[in-house]
């Protein structure tokens, strides 16, 4: 009897222990969380900062944005967030000696964003860069990427005028694409860029830049397979989010078919987009068919004159607005397909192997110099709804 | 049996019933479900418009400017449009260590032809979605007006669902964007400092007020009348509203000065209270005030074979608000008294007539005149209406008339 006393005893004293919670306690504070990653080329290598390196050159500078909690005291900081910065090849190794720089352990769950300079990306894959994010079990798979053209440590070290910590400013830009058909929103997180490198597909990033104090997401960094060849505009970026429909919304612009020199908008408040594939004689070619519908979402012309309650008129501007995307569309296909033969994110090759497999079994070797002289059909139908309102 | 078994099937179900449909309701009404916090949005306060070219000279802002700018498939860049945005830092902490939640703006910006087009591009410079209901102004620069009206400017303000009807509209020769990273010293919001300055147009009618918003204009546009926007400038740290711009048809024509745009208040009979300064009668160079509390005016129409004027009734009443003539000066004898009402008097007549010919000197019907003739002489509206501004406005004749009465008077001498 008195034995068993003795174990239940024990196992209650036991089990307080460890419902406490407190036995492997750590405070918020007593993290580093790190919230942005700026990859760099190695430009100036400060000696206090970086370490004897028994293999490989000084190649890359990276930059670590940390979190810094603000315990109590008087202080008007206006910065939330500092950064520690090492120069060195690995940059797993680099990451291990920047603890020198720092009293408590650097925390890599929270990384919002990494952003990394073209320079580094003209010398070296992007898969080689990303390895130790893809490989690390702290990184996550939504950390975002972006490329910038100049110094990816002064983005990550922009305060915003919002007073958010500058990783999560830069992470939540991009949410908005849904919006901002300017942006290459949809896929191009690490997780989905990795899954693109398995699978031997092009790769899209978009573009972040930053002068003075305005930091702004645009246009996008083109892979091909992980090897950087170059941007597209804003306006290619728009093309090819309505060719392969993966935008939600986006606002079309014409010149006004009856007061030249003013313009008239379209907002597209839903699509359906048909990418096929068609072999015919052992000739591939591909049709797009769009179906838009939406509004007019600003007309700067005079309302007089162009009187959108007319049937007629508005018949004209549907075809105006229909024309525009095919322009659109096809100023996307020259600057991917002509200029920089690619296939965006390989989505024709994807296409052709779902619907075509036995033609993709013969072509698949030569894609890369098959694919820029296949031939697209776009055909866009636009209904403009919602009027009445205003003329 | 049966039945039994049957029954207690049916109490279950309708106990299960119920407790589902309780937990779906607190579910709903418990609001959460669609939260979105006040300092998650971007609330725009105010929005400046300028022409692309202006400001932008140093070598600093041009580089900000290549990086605001997206590639335009149509059109040109015509257009700077900025928004002013609200930042709501919530409360934080406590004990020593609190933060007090605070307010403050910043500016971001694009340039464009379409407003629509920028506005989305700037998604690109934040990092949560824009809310547009709060808008309070839209400055306007003076360059972006005459270079294509004012339609274009406001098209998309008054054709978007978030915007509201009483926004208000304001003009500077100035650049517009200025104004929005101008911090009012009183520690308000940029924007809802100059929308709360126009609302006191009733004690201040150096301000078009009566005309207040998005909605009066847009109204004003489609039928084709005048439309009369406040101005604002801004030197250094000074904003000032005052004077008014008008525009014919959307277009640009000029502004006017205060003292236009108060008598132009007098004849279409929206002031409220105003001070009018007459020399006093005794004492040459020195100055006297009288206070408007309350009026009656009576514009009205009259036709003369061809010939078309108008006549303008005013009774006013209010008090003598300010008197500099000097100690000797007795405002208790009814004699004086009466011969400041009928100076005052005088210089009501001068004020209108001074806003009047400004006017017809501009070819600009400020809409009170054309009105009145269409609706008490149609016949003779139908003869004229086809050229109104250009022949006959010019050549009609304002006859005022005005009666003022002293009120008030024994407290001070």
């Amino acid at each position: 009897m008195a034995k068993k006393k003795w174990i239940s005893c024990l196992l209650i004293i036991c089990a307080c222990i460890v419902t406490a919670g407190c036995w492997d306690m750590r405070e918020l504070q007593d993290r580093n969380f790190v919230l942005a990653v700026a990859i760099d080329k190695a430009d100036e290598v400060k000696e206090v900062e970086t370490f004897v390196q028994p293999h490989g050159t000084k190649r890359y500078r990276v930059s670590l944005q940390i979190l810094k909690f603000a315990s109590g005291g008087e202080q008007k900081e206006e910065t939330n967030t500092f950064i520690k910065s090492n120069t060195g090849e690995s940059i797993f190794e680099m990451v291990r000696d920047m603890l020198g720089q720092s009293s408590k352990s650097l925390w890599f769950e929270h990384i919002q964003v990494i952003v990394i300079s073209d320079a580094v990306l003209k010398d070296v894959g992007l898969s080689e860069i990303l390895d130790f994010f893809k490989r690390d079990a702290e990184m996550r798979s939504r950390i975002k990427l972006y490329v910038t053209s100049g110094k990816a440590q002064s983005i990550i070290e922009f305060n915003p005028p919002s007073k958010e910590p500058g990783g999560v400013y830069l992470a939540n830009i991009i949410r908005l694409h849904i919006k901002n058909v300017h942006v290459v929103g949809s896929r191009t997180d690490l997780g989905y860029t990795i899954q693109y490198f398995d699978n031997n597909s092009n790769v899209l990033l978009p573009r972040i830049e930053m002068s003075d104090k305005v930091v702004k997401l645009s246009g996008s960094a083109v892979f091909k397979k992980d090897k950087f060849i170059g941007y597209a505009d804003e306006y290619a970026v728009a093309g090819l989010k309505i060719m392969l429909g993966t935008e939600k919304s986006a606002v079309v612009t014409i010149d006004s078919p009856k007061t030249p020199g003013h313009q008239v908008v379209f907002e597209l408040f839903r699509h359906d987009t048909k990418l096929t594939p068609h072999v015919e004689n052992g000739v591939i070619y591909y049709t797009d068919d769009i179906i838009m519908y939406g509004n007019i979402g600003e007309l700067q012309g005079d309302i007089s004159l162009n009187d959108t309650l007319d049937p007629e008129y508005l018949r004209i501007l549907e075809v105006a607005f229909a024309e525009e995307i095919k322009r659109n569309i096809y100023y996307a296909e020259k600057v991917f397909k002509k200029d920089m033969k690619v296939d965006p994110v390989s989505r024709f090759a994807g296409k052709l192997k779902i619907h075509e497999p036995n033609t993709w079994e013969q072509v698949k070797d030569q894609w890369d110099e098959i694919y820029p002289t296949i031939p697209l059909y776009v055909s866009v139908n636009v209904s403009i709804r919602n009027i009445g309102n205003h003329k | 049996m049966l039945s039994l078994g049957h029954s207690a099937i049916g109490k279950w179900s309708k106990v299960c019933l119920g407790c589902i449909l309780i937990i779906t309701i607190s579910l709903l009404i418990g609001g959460c479900w669609d939260q979105r916090e006040l300092q998650e949005r971007l609330f725009v306060l105010a929005v400046a418009i300028d022409k692309a070219d202006e400001g932008g000279d140093t070598k600093k802002e041009k580089d900000k400017r290549s990086i605001e700018n997206f590639v335009q498939p149509n059109g040109n860049k015509l257009y700077h449009l900025s928004y002013q945005i609200l930042q709501l830092t919530p409360a934080s902490g406590s004990g020593e260590g609190a933060r007090k939640a605070s307010i403050s703006t910043y500016v971001i910006s694009s340039t464009g032809e379409s407003m629509f087009e920028m506005l989305r591009d700037m998604l690109g410079q934040v990092s949560k979605g824009f809310w547009f209901e709060h808008i309070q102004a839209i400055v306007i620069s003076e360059g972006a007006a005459k270079q294509g009206g004012l339609q274009p400017l406001i098209d998309m303000f008054h054709r978007d669902t978030e915007m509201r009807w009483l926004i208000k509209l304001l003009i500077t020769s100035g650049e517009a964007k200025k104004l929005l990273e101008f911090k009012p010293p009183s520690g308000e919001p940029g924007g809802m400092f100059l929308a709360r300055s126009l609302r006191l147009y009733k004690k201040n009618p150096h301000v078009p007020g009566w005309i207040p918003g998005l909605g009066e204009t847009t109204q004003a546009i489609d039928n084709k009348k005048t439309v009369q926007i406040s101005r604002v400038e801004l030197v250094d740290d000074i904003v000032k509203i005052g004077g008014t711009a008008l525009f014919k048809e959307g277009k640009f024509v000029e502004y006017i000065d205060e003292y236009a745009t108060k008598g132009t208040a007098f004849f279409s009979a929206s002031e409220k209270s105003a001070i009018i300064t007459i020399e006093c009668p005794d004492h040459p160079g020195k100055i006297l005030a009288f206070e408007l509390f309350r009026h009656e005016t009576k514009l009205t129409a009259h036709v003369n074979g061809e010939d078309i004027y108008y006549t303008l009734d005013i009774g006013m009443k209010g008090n003598l608000g300010e008197s500099q003539c000097g100690n000797q000066y007795n405002a208790m004898d009814e004699e004086t008294i009466h011969k400041v009402e009928l100076l005052v008097a005088e210089e009501v007549k001068h004020n209108i007539l001074y806003a009047f010919h400004i006017y017809q000197g501009l070819q600009v019907d400020p809409g009170d005149f054309a009105a009145k003739l269409k609706a008490h002489e149609p016949l003779a509206w139908e003869r004229v209406k086809e050229h109104w501004d250009e022949a006959t406005f010019p050549n009609v004749s304002l006859l005022p008339s005005v009666n003022v009465t002293i009120e008030s008077i024994g407290s001070h001498k």
